[in-house]
Order: C-alpha cells, then sequence, then structure tokens
C-alpha cells in the first residue's frame, strides 16, 4: 500500500499545477515527469539485480543460497528508506493537517493582474483568462475577483472589483 | 477500519511533518517480521509461520500503510489547485 511513488506525486503536482492554465507546457512536464519515473523504475530494477548477484546469494537452482538475505533486507528496507525518505519528509511545510499549504490567490489562481498585462504564473493574463473558453473557462469560476493595479504599477488590496 | 479510527484519534492532531515521519518510521519496521520468519526466530518461540505472515504482510503493513496514505492524501488534495483536482489526481 505504500510505496515510493507517494512521494513522486508531491513535486510532481507541484511542478503540473504551475503550468495548468496552459496545456502545451502542462504536455511537456507531465510527460518529462514520467519520463523520470519510469527511467528510476528500471534503474532500481536493474541495481537491485545487481545487489543480490553482488551479494553471493542463489536464488534459482538446487544449491539456494540465501545467507545475506537478511543482511539486505536491513540494508535495503529498513536503513535505506531512513535514511532517504525522512531527510525529504523535512521538505514539507510542517504545518498542521488544518492549515491550507498553498495561498492560490498568491499564486494568481484565484486573481490576476489585469492592467500590466503582464503574464501571470501559467503564462496567461486575468483577461485572457475570463474571456477565453476552453481551458480558461476551468479557471472562470474561481477568479471571482480582478486586481487592478495602480498608477505607479503597484497592487492594491482596495481596487479589487468584482467580475460579474 | 481499524487504522482510521486509531488516526483519527492520535495522529490527527499532529503536524505533517511529525505524522509522516512517524508513520513511515513504523513502515520501516515492518521488515523486522520478515527478518524473524527468515531466520526462523517464530518456530523457536512457537509461533507458526501463517502466523507471522497474517502479523507482518497481513495485518501490520495495511494498518501502518493506511496511516501513512490518509496524511499524504491529504497533502495532495492541498497541493491541487483549485477547480483543478480531478486533473492533478487523474
Amino acid at each position: 500500500m505504500v510505496s515510493y511513488s507517494h512521494f513522486l506525486y508531491i513535486p510532481s503536482t507541484i511542478l503540473t499545477s504551475s503550468c495548468m492554465l496552459s496545456l502545451t507546457s502542462y504536455d511537456h512536464t507531465t510527460a518529462y515527469v514520467i519520463g523520470m519515473t519510469n527511467f528510476c523504475h528500471v534503474l532500481s530494477i536493474l541495481i537491485g539485480s545487481w545487489v543480490i548477484q553482488w551479494s553471493g546469494m542463489i536464488t534459482v537452482g538446487k544449491g539456494c543460497d540465501f545467507k545475506a538475505l537478511p543482511y539486505l533486507i536491513v540494508a535495503f528496507r529498513v536503513v535505506l528508506p531512513l535514511l532517504i525518505a525522512i531527510p525529504a519528509m523535512c521538505l514539507i511545510p510542517n504545518v498542521l493537517q488544518t492549515e491550507h499549504m498553498i495561498d492560490w490567490e498568491m499564486e494568481g489562481w484565484l486573481s490576476a493582474d489585469d492592467n500590466t498585462n503582464e503574464p501571470s504564473s501559467a503564462g496567461l493574463s486575468a483577461r485572457e483568462i475570463n474571456i477565453s473558453d476552453g481551458v480558461g473557462s476551468i479557471n472562470r469560476h474561481n477568479c471571482h475577483r480582478l486586481v487592478v493595479a495602480n498608477e505607479d504599477g503597484g497592487m492594491d488590496e482596495d481596487t479589487e472589483h468584482e467580475i460579474t | 477500519m481499524i487504522s482510521v479510527a486509531l488516526y483519527e484519534k492520535y495522529l490527527s492532531s499532529w503536524r505533517f511533518r511529525s505524522v509522516l515521519i512517524f508513520t513511515w518510521a513504523m513502515w520501516c519496521l515492518g521488515p523486522v517480521v520478515d527478518l524473524i520468519i527468515i531466520t526462523r526466530l517464530n518456530v523457536a518461540i512457537g509461533v507458526s509461520d501463517k502466523v507471522m505472515l497474517f502479523l507482518g504482510e497481513g495485518m501490520f503493513d495495511h494498518l501502518i500503510g493506511t496511516c501513512h496514505y490518509i496524511p499524504m492524501a491529504s497533502i495532495f488534495s492541498k497541493i491541487s489547485p483549485p477547480g483543478m483536482e480531478s486533473t492533478v489526481y487523474g
């Protein structure tokens, strides 16, 4: 039930979510992540086969020898996962399970700059997102507010307008 | 059901990092049951292989696995962009 792929999902989700509004970059990122996944999976199988051969175990035939198996289990199923996974978990924000991890409004998913016409995190301005069909319509329901830039180009939270 | 109840009672108030480290450390103790079977310690203490297999792969792994999966699923739901959950999960 528990597998290392759980830890792969987190960076892959973060990566793909940053380019979700642009389908081309989403496809490229997904292909890149899946390619890395398959490559590392095959590589781990090859390394495992090499370790079994290197340990001197005989797994087929009449003279089977599994004397090294307990050491391999301790090394590769107890020690190695602890050494790799626990430091990796320190990268996860240490927040309560009831708290939010990502401010989607700050990330540009719930509001975006309109006047400056600067691209959002997905490469599209707020107006482009709201008036386009297809991909943009997905985010239309979430764009409740439109943040308008000041004359000096800065963002002012007081000048938010409701989109009807 | 048991693991969900245990998680709700004892681990749901923990922080993400703490609960993930704890459940992962517990999951890494699962192969100890395999070690006991391989080294035949279970026979020496009078426990059959079937009981040890049931306690290890059948119960312990699923118990800890579910406790580890719950916070992971919670993290996925939190890092999925609003309105794009099905795409991310798909």
